[in-house]
């Protein structure tokens, strides 16, 4: 049926560049008159072009929403500028005003800069950033001397009896060690997990002696807080409050919280 | 500069929110992975080169974000309620003892993920064939026969000549 020779036949890569917008505008021709020829080819562009239009029209509406305050503040630059500042700094600001706040961490979007430095997810973030790329003393206390570690750390937190450390082999990360940490009201004790692969994950726990002694079903969930390429997870859990910091996915570090919670026997949950 | 950066940035935020809608099909997840995508975005601004697609860096983010989300979902069980199988279905066979799919909404949920992420970025955000390469990191032509079978098996669920489960009852 091709009368011109020299023309190569019209290919169904054709057809989709059609669609698109993007076909060679010296093939136009070749490719207009091929779907004279080609009723079945001209169905099939003809149903692709309504697949496109459709779902231009299921979602083109997300374009004319408002976009959500979070969105509109993730994309603001202030804390990787806050990054850049330097994490000896931020640790002094928090030694200088970390009494001031509490450890409750709202929602999944960033707080007032101005509070930031007060909030515990915070200062777990700066010791896991201090401690993170340290090779000779990443702990005080190593792995092996495991119930030492519990017994020491329990007693400086004011614990009434031996914390249990959790156990995230399961996740794929081993037990380090641990030391202890000045945090904003007393001390805070910073377990060090490690996988295969050197990635690092570092369990922040403070003896949280104002929680109320029973909380309502509904304290128990895990916040999310993201400083730089540190990724937090904070929750609180009896008398204990507790924020595991890593530079992993919040999926892998969601389940490894997962772990930790589950740890006391409780039930995992969150929202 | 990093005003510069911010508003280019900033630009591309409802067209990310859109394909993410696509997506996840779920406005809040659609949102916690724009969220992601963004804070990995400014966290890694210095891998950006001024002048070069800025549009094209974003998706790739929020792609490979959402890769290894479902990576990660695959070997999690997943709790699904009464309602999601109701929509997933008009199951009910058919005169024809054939599954139909009735919409687009709903054909599109059985195209193969890799299917239909690149159906998305080219017909829904219009992205050239490059980007998109660029953007899954796999060659045009591969990007060329994904979009080809995944339009073809659209169509033919769209048509009724295919079912969505690829079982007929006899």
């Amino acid at each position: 049926m091709n009368n011109r020779f020299d023309d190569p036949p019209v290919q169904d890569e054709e057809l989709h560049r059609l669609v698109d917008g993007r076909l060679d505008p010296a093939r136009a021709a070749t490719v207009a008159e091929h779907l004279t020829r080609s009723p079945d080819d001209a169905a099939r562009v003809e149903a692709w072009r309504r697949q496109k239009a459709g779902l231009h029209g299921l979602y083109d509406g997300v374009l004319a929403e408002e976009i959500p305050p979070r969105l509109r503040r993730a994309s603001r630059p202030w804390r990787a500028v806050g990054v850049a500042i330097g994490r000896v700094a931020a640790a002094f600001a928090l030694v200088m005003i970390g009494g001031l706040g509490g450890w409750m961490l709202r929602d999944t979007g960033p707080l007032p800069e101005a509070r930031i430095v007060v909030e515990f997810a915070e200062r777990a973030a700066v010791a896991h950033a201090v401690y993170l790329p340290e090779v000779r003393h990443p702990v005080e206390v190593v792995a092996s001397e495991a119930q030492h570690l519990s017994v020491w750390t329990s007693r400086r937190l004011g614990l009434p009896e031996p914390i249990r450390i959790p156990d995230l082999r399961s996740g794929g990360f081993e037990l380090v060690g641990g030391r202890l940490l000045p945090d904003a009201q007393g001390p805070a004790a910073q377990y060090m997990y490690q996988d295969t692969g050197g990635r690092r994950v570092t369990l922040y726990v403070k003896h949280n002696a104002e929680a109320p002694a029973v909380g309502s079903e509904e304290q128990e969930r895990f916040d999310y807080y993201r400083r730089g390429d540190t990724a937090v997870l904070a929750w609180r859990d009896g008398n204990l409050a507790c924020a595991i910091a890593g530079n992993i996915e919040k999926r892998e570090l969601k389940r490894l919280a997962h772990l930790v919670y589950g740890y006391g026997g409780n039930k995992p949950k969150y929202r | 500069m990093i005003a510069d950066r911010t508003k280019l940035i900033a630009e591309q935020i409802p067209r990310l929110r859109r394909y993410a809608r696509a997506l996840t099909r779920d406005p809040v997840a659609a949102d916690d992975l724009v969220q992601d995508a963004l804070e990995r975005a400014w966290s890694r601004l210095h891998l950006w080169r001024s002048g070069s697609n800025m549009r094209a860096w974003l998706f790739t983010i929020l792609h490979n974000i959402h890769a290894n989300q479902v990576r990660a979902a695959s070997i999690r069980p997943q709790l699904t309620t009464l309602a999601d199988w109701e929509t997933t279905g008009s199951l009910a066979p058919t005169q024809e003892d054939r599954v139909m799919v009735r919409s687009l909404a709903q054909a599109i949920d059985f195209l193969p993920e890799e299917q239909r992420i690149v159906v998305l970025l080219i017909g829904l955000e219009e992205l050239t064939y490059e980007e998109a390469s660029k953007v899954l990191d796999v060659p045009v032509g591969t990007i060329m026969s994904r979009l080809s079978r995944g339009r073809e098996k659209l169509r033919r669920l769209m048509a009724g000549s295919e079912t969505p489960i690829g079982v007929q009852k006899s």
